[in-house]
């Protein structure tokens, strides 16, 4: 998968700023990193963190402006002894971009209520640390609730899924991006949550990724919800500006495509079938046991059912976000 | 639809319109996204598909005659707004065909419809693609500040299931609309369908059935559920449409009147007269057996 790669770059503003980026392995954190280390017109310090060893591709970064330190922030002594730690003083952070927070409901061992606890013992450790200015929070969009009378374009305000019945990962990203949200008024630290779309995008792991990712794509017959999905480098530019702008609250994060869900299906070129929910949910099971998908359709199913259209005015109007790149894949 | 579909659906509207076909559905203002869709998932070779196949039904069962269509604004944002009827809603279809049957350019009736359909398949992706969304006022208003042409039955589901009895006796209106025309200064174009009421008439209701369909009511109708589903083919009565003089609420009332509950009530209550007026007339032209023409001014 792929973008077409538009021109032009973001302003620069008058400071610099240091910033630690959590989930620093993730694809999209690798890319941030990545991005923020080479503007070094705007970016002092970049102090990723990250679950694994030092990978290779953060080698060559010098140390005059690049740390890097394994953290598991569900774990509360490993995320105390980050902030305690001598290179997390020397970096003296003023901003924070936690990505590391279940991007997807696979491949975790620990209960997802481990990791909201993480993250609001993490943002208490931010509120308390007087250099932290900005702490930026990646959700998403399958926080908003989708019924058939939900409108077609969500805004920020929109109902979130508090649905009792939800499962347990969703309610965990809903948890957090409350936690976020409950703390905006701390008077001190800007909060900035992000919610992007469905993210597209190489070695990505979203929902919809994973879903089109799939050797055949299962959709639920009778419903073709229209779609708004993100390209990964549309989330960097959002991430980034989120850093470089003064701005506090929450944000719509999506691309300039909008077509229905059938329409990206033909986009990746894999195979499609349409079958009722209940055979869909038994088959895809089975496809996740044998290794044909890592689309967990146990996990709230409604956005194969209704639209969900991000209205991003309000990134537009106050951090000056512009989606650019469209979705291609191949 | 995708591309290949869509061709296949031009090539079937070339062969029964001919050229001319393909220019009126090319003709019709639409905000394409880059996929042939629009962002709530109207497609307009779904709708010009849908009405060479409605208007069979427009033509021939319900004979649809209509009048007044200089009322209607060919550009721009504007709502209709009319009674509702005929437990199942003929009279929405009806009126969409005759905006593409009678209008040049053809113009797409965006309705704004309960949003129980959407939760069945098919069913709601199908009002998706013919350009009716869920009544939300978010969704209104969107359409609206997309200039679009937007179809509102203010009675709710209310009209529709009215005993035969309450015929032409409109129902109270809801205010939304109004409070939306007021803040965005949209031009309100009454309309009164006739017709429409006799198709299926109402002898009692079963509600607490109904809501164990997932639907407002069970009607009962001489036909229905005696006939099964069969019971539910309306009756070919002759469907008389009359779209009034737009009525140009915001230039007589101040944006903010959108928030003075009594403001907004009196004028839907004056729009409601002005609907009962029109189907009062049209009734009497129907008895005396002349022209709908009366019923437009």
């Amino acid at each position: 998968m792929s973008a077409d790669r538009p021109s032009g770059g973001i302003a620069a503003v008058p400071r610099q700023f240091r910033v630690l980026v959590t989930g620093a392995n993730t694809s999209i954190g690798r890319s941030l990193v990545h991005e923020l280390y080479r503007d070094p017109a705007n970016i002092e310090y970049v102090f990723a963190v990250g679950t694994d060893e030092q990978p290779y591709y953060f080698r060559d970064y010098h140390r005059d402006r690049f740390g890097y330190r394994v953290v598991n922030l569900n774990k509360p002594r490993q995320s105390k002894e980050l902030f305690m730690s001598e290179p997390f003083k020397r970096a003296r952070i003023d901003t924070i971009v936690h990505l590391a927070f279940l991007p997807t409901p696979n491949g975790t061992s620990e209960p997802f209520d481990v990791a909201v606890e993480g993250t609001r013992q993490f943002l208490g450790q931010c509120l308390e640390t007087p250099t932290i200015e900005k702490f930026i929070f990646n959700s998403g969009s399958l926080v908003y609730k989708l019924r058939p009378w939900t409108s077609c374009c969500i805004e920020e305000d929109s109902e979130l899924n508090f649905d009792p019945g939800v499962d347990p990962w969703t309610r965990a990203r809903v948890d957090a991006d409350m936690l976020c949200r409950a703390k905006m008024d701390n008077g001190r630290m800007r909060i900035i949550v992000l919610r992007p779309s469905p993210i597209i995008g190489r070695n990505i792991s979203s929902h919809l990724n994973n879903f089109l990712d799939s050797y055949v794509v299962t959709r639920i017959a009778g419903f073709d919800p229209m779609m708004r999905p993100v390209h990964s480098s549309d989330v960097r530019k959002a991430l980034k500006l989120a850093i470089l702008r003064e701005a506090q609250g929450v944000f719509n994060v999506a691309g300039p495509d909008i077509a229905p869900l059938s329409e990206f299906c033909r986009l990746s070129g894999r195979p499609s079938i349409s079958m009722p929910f209940r055979v869909l949910k038994r088959l895809n099971r089975l496809q996740r046991a044998v290794g044909l998908t890592t689309c967990n359709l146990d996990v709230e199913p409604t956005w194969l059912k209704y639209s969900c259209i991000l209205d991003t005015r309000k990134i537009e109007k106050k951090l000056g976000f512009e989606p650019e790149y469209h979705i291609k894949f191949g | 639809m995708n591309s290949r579909t869509r061709a296949r659906v031009r090539k079937i509207i070339r062969a029964l319109d001919g050229p001319r076909g393909i220019e009126r559905l090319e003709s019709m203002i639409f905000d394409d996204e880059g996929f042939g869709f629009d962002r709530f998932g109207f497609e307009r070779e779904s709708l010009y598909a849908s009405y060479v196949v409605a208007r069979q039904l427009y033509r021939r069962w319900f004979r649809a005659e209509s009048t007044g269509h200089e009322h209607i604004p060919r550009t721009g944002r504007a709502i209709l707004a009319g009674n509702h009827s005929g437990t199942l809603p003929f009279d929405g279809g009806m009126l969409v065909v005759d905006l593409i049957e009678k209008l040049e350019p053809p113009r797409p009736l965006r309705s704004i419809v309960d949003h129980f359909a959407f939760a069945l398949p098919y069913v709601g992706k199908f009002m998706y693609r013919t350009g009716q969304v869920p009544g939300t006022p978010r969704n209104f208003r969107d359409l609206l500040e997309r200039e679009q042409l937007v179809l509102v039955f203010p009675e709710g589901t209310k009209g529709i299931i009215k005993p035969y009895s309450e015929r032409y006796q409109l129902r109270p209106f809801n205010v939304g609309f109004v409070e939306i025309a007021l803040e965005l200064e949209v031009p309100i174009v009454p309309f009164a369908v006739i017709g429409a009421e006799e198709q299926a008439p109402i002898l009692f209701q079963l509600p607490g059935l109904g809501k164990r369909f997932g639907m407002p009511t069970f009607p009962v109708t001489p036909t229905f559920p005696l006939l099964g589903l069969a019971g539910l083919i309306p009756y070919p009565v002759k469907y008389r449409i009359a779209y009034g003089e737009p009525l140009l609420i915001h230039r007589e009332y101040p944006k903010e009147a959108a928030r003075d509950p009594d403001v907004v009530r009196a004028i839907s209550e004056k729009i409601r007269s002005r609907v009962q007026g029109m189907i009062d007339l049209g009734l009497e032209l129907r008895k005396s057996g002349g022209s709908l023409v009366g019923a437009s001014q």
